[in-house]
């Protein structure tokens, strides 16, 4: 399952809000540009409600936000870095949150979603590209290393 | 709207007999109905029918025109006769060999011989005419002996009864009819010869002539069983065959009628040899001939209603009439008793059969119409009066009788199917009612757990009131398995899918189980319609093994035996 078919170079970015709502609606704004979302809020509400059950941050400052709505016409991922980090992402090493991909699907491509989210989780497990990606400097380089890079253990 | 028809009836041509016929057969079929939401069986509501429709009530039914029925009676006597004899089959004979024909014979009998002493007795003290009043007892003795297959049958299917008694009374209600009509013949032989003799002249050669005539009715029926067995075998059409046995039930009928010999044991005769010598090859025709006894019966009860004078009927027969309900019943109780007894069957058999056979139906009618016909000089309309009479107590009192006999034996209840069990089941009696649910939050790992630990292939997802989320399967566990570490990511909220369908605990079961079929589901939620709250899970295999096993344990502890 190749990230490239649910990722755009125009869905990569650095993120400038310094607090957890501020990047994820940055993100969820940046997924909405893409025509694969028909509700921008309504989204929103999907990332935040899920967000509340339990936090998306997997450690190492990674977090992947995700959530299932009907706000969302098909598979769809979005990558935000941002160097400073996110303090108050509720993670479980204490590590502010760095490197963000939001992921969303509408109800009906449940499995492509599930897929896809242990994929994105398998990749970022990786320190070197976990470093390239706080390293790069332009969203090209970061939808490159995104696309590019091999997933552990595939 | 009376006079029209009533005259209609009246009318000399053939159409009054067809206008009858059709009418007694749909009119009684749909009247039928209406009397069995009043509890009356079906034979017992057909007799009701006649007699309103008959000489002691409208009188549209009038005694010229059921007399015109006397060709149509006979033929059909004879077809029951062939029948039955049809159902004496060796094999059949070999399989539940002589403990069943001991049986048979001493409960046959013994209704047999109580009845024709009570009523014999009873109608000499009344008439102080020996000849009428032996040859009454004889035949409605003979008569005693039957008891009414169906209506068992119907009993017995109704209470899902499964055990030796049902068993033994399965088979003996099949011989109790051929021992009846056997005893008829010889009972009508002997009370015509005697009823016809001139006092103190030789009692032997009327014995002598009415062996003649059973002897004569054998030979012939049996004759013209093995013709038509030739023809049976050697035919592959069974449409012709069928063809040859109305035509050679009917010449059998018309040549015992010519020669004077016995009718039913011709017409038993014919049908036993044909079945015994063509069991296979025949077994279509008495399939089709079995189909033609429903109507033929229908008729019988309406016209022996319709016969029925009140008015006429001298106040003396009711007491033979009580006399022979007695006789009858305490014969076939003491009988069947002692038969079980000296055949060594089984307890419940020797203490229950007796109950269960105080039926009497189509086969007692039938020979109570060819006696009022034979003996209409005699006591043919006495025989005719108590057998309708008696006939109507016994639809009524048979099936209570049977109920309260297969009950204490224990064998009701226990032919049970897995679908008599769906029917009378809802979801609230079979699903698992306190089954494993997630909440939103369950990590992964904790639903993989989750699924391991039970058969379950799919589990509610509850919110914290208890309130259906949607449902976490294993199709969507299965793409996590490929997707390898996904550590705290994954919670029960990202596999949920909606509930395709949502019971109710009150839902009847088989609706449940339609849904489940026709959705290709195994595991559905219940949720309670109030409370909107999950109460239960209703899973296929789960569902499965405990319909089998509640169906086995009812097989084999009857209903209520916990």
């Amino acid at each position: 399952m190749p990230i490239a078919d649910y990722l755009s170079p125009q869905r990569v970015c650095f993120l400038s809000a310094d607090h957890k709502a501020g990047v994820l609606a940055e993100l969820a704004s940046v997924l909405a540009s893409s025509g694969a979302v028909r509700d921008r809020d309504g989204l929103m509400r999907a990332i935040l409600e899920r967000e509340k059950i339990m936090s998306t941050a997997i450690g190492c400052g990674v977090a992947i936000p995700h959530a299932q709505s009907d706000a969302v016409r098909r598979l769809v991922m979005a990558v935000g870095v941002h160097r400073a980090g996110i303090a108050d992402y509720e993670t479980p090493d204490r590590e502010p949150v760095r490197i963000l991909v939001m992921i969303a699907s509408g109800h009906r491509q449940q499995r492509a979603y599930i897929r896809l989210l242990g994929e994105v989780a398998r990749l970022l497990k990786q320190e070197a590209v976990r470093q390239q990606l706080i390293n790069a400097t332009t969203p090209a380089q970061l939808y490159e290393i995104m696309v590019k890079s091999e997933p552990l253990g595939a | 709207m009376p006079d029209p028809l009533r005259s209609l009836f009246a009318d000399p041509r053939p159409l009054a007999l067809l206008l009858l016929a059709g009418l007694a057969l749909l009119g009684g079929t749909i009247a039928r109905r209406w009397l069995q939401r009043l509890r009356i069986p079906q034979g017992a509501a057909y007799i009701l029918i006649g007699i309103f429709l008959g000489q002691s009530g409208l009188g549209w039914i009038s005694h010229d025109l059921t007399q015109r029925f006397a060709a149509f009676n006979l033929y059909a006597l004879g077809i029951i006769g062939f029948i039955i004899g049809g159902g004496v089959q060796r094999e059949f004979l070999r399989k539940y060999g002589r403990q069943l024909l001991v049986i048979v014979l001493s409960e046959g009998l013994g209704a047999f011989i109580l009845v024709a002493g009570a009523a014999g007795l009873l109608a000499y003290h009344f008439t102080q005419d020996w000849a009428n009043a032996l040859g009454v007892g004889l035949v409605l003795g003979a008569i005693a002996a039957a008891t009414a297959p169906a209506l068992t049958l119907d009993v017995l299917w109704e209470q899902k009864t499964r055990g030796i008694l049902t068993t033994t009374l399965v088979a003996l209600v099949a011989f109790d009819d051929g021992l009846a009509l056997l005893l008829y013949g010889m009972a009508a032989s002997v009370a015509a010869h005697l009823t016809r003799m001139h006092a103190e002249t030789a009692l032997w050669g009327a014995l002598a002539r009415a062996v003649m005539e059973l002897a004569g009715g054998v030979v012939l029926g049996a004759t013209a069983g093995w013709l038509l067995s030739l023809t049976v075998e050697r035919s592959r059409d069974t449409q012709r065959a069928t063809t040859f046995a109305i035509g050679a039930v009917a010449l059998a009928v018309g040549l015992t009628l010519l020669l004077g010999l016995d009718l039913i044991l011709g017409a038993m005769t014919l049908g036993l040899t044909l079945v015994n010598l063509a069991p296979r090859r025949s077994r279509p025709t008495f399939v089709a001939f079995e189909q033609a006894a429903q109507p033929i019966f229908v008729l019988f009860f309406l016209l022996v209603g319709a016969e029925l004078n009140l008015a006429r009927v001298p106040s003396w027969l009711w007491a033979v009439a009580i006399a022979y309900l007695l006789g009858r019943s305490a014969g076939k109780l003491l009988g069947a008793n002692l038969g079980a007894r000296w055949a060594g069957a089984a307890p419940p058999v020797r203490r229950y059969l007796g109950l269960c056979l105080f039926g009497q139906a189509g086969v007692a009618i039938g020979l109570s119409i060819l006696a009022g016909a034979r003996f209409s000089e005699g006591f043919g309309n006495w025989v005719v009066l108590v057998i309708t009479a008696t006939t109507l107590v016994a639809q009524v009192v048979a099936p209570a009788a049977i109920r309260l006999g297969v009950k204490r034996a224990g064998e009701v209840g226990r032919n049970i199917t897995r679908e008599d069990l769906v029917t009378s089941l809802r979801v609230r009696d079979v699903m698992d009612a306190a089954p494993p649910t997630l909440s939103p939050s369950t990590p992964l790992e904790e639903v993989l757990r989750t699924f391991a630990r039970h058969e379950y292939v799919s589990f509610p997802v509850v919110d914290a009131r208890g309130e259906l989320l949607g449902m976490v399967s294993f199709e969507e566990v299965r793409a996590t398995l490929a997707g390898g570490d996904y550590g705290r990511l994954l919670v029960a909220h990202d596999l949920l899918t909606p509930a395709p369908i949502v019971l109710e605990p009150e839902m009847p079961l088989a609706e449940a189980i339609a849904h489940m079929r026709e959705g290709y589901l195994e595991c559905l939620p219940v949720v309670d319609p109030e409370e909107g709250k999950v109460v239960g899970l209703l899973h296929a295999h789960a569902l499965n093994r405990a319909l089998e096993a509640e169906v086995l344990r009812r097989q084999q502890y009857g209903e209520g035996n916990r």
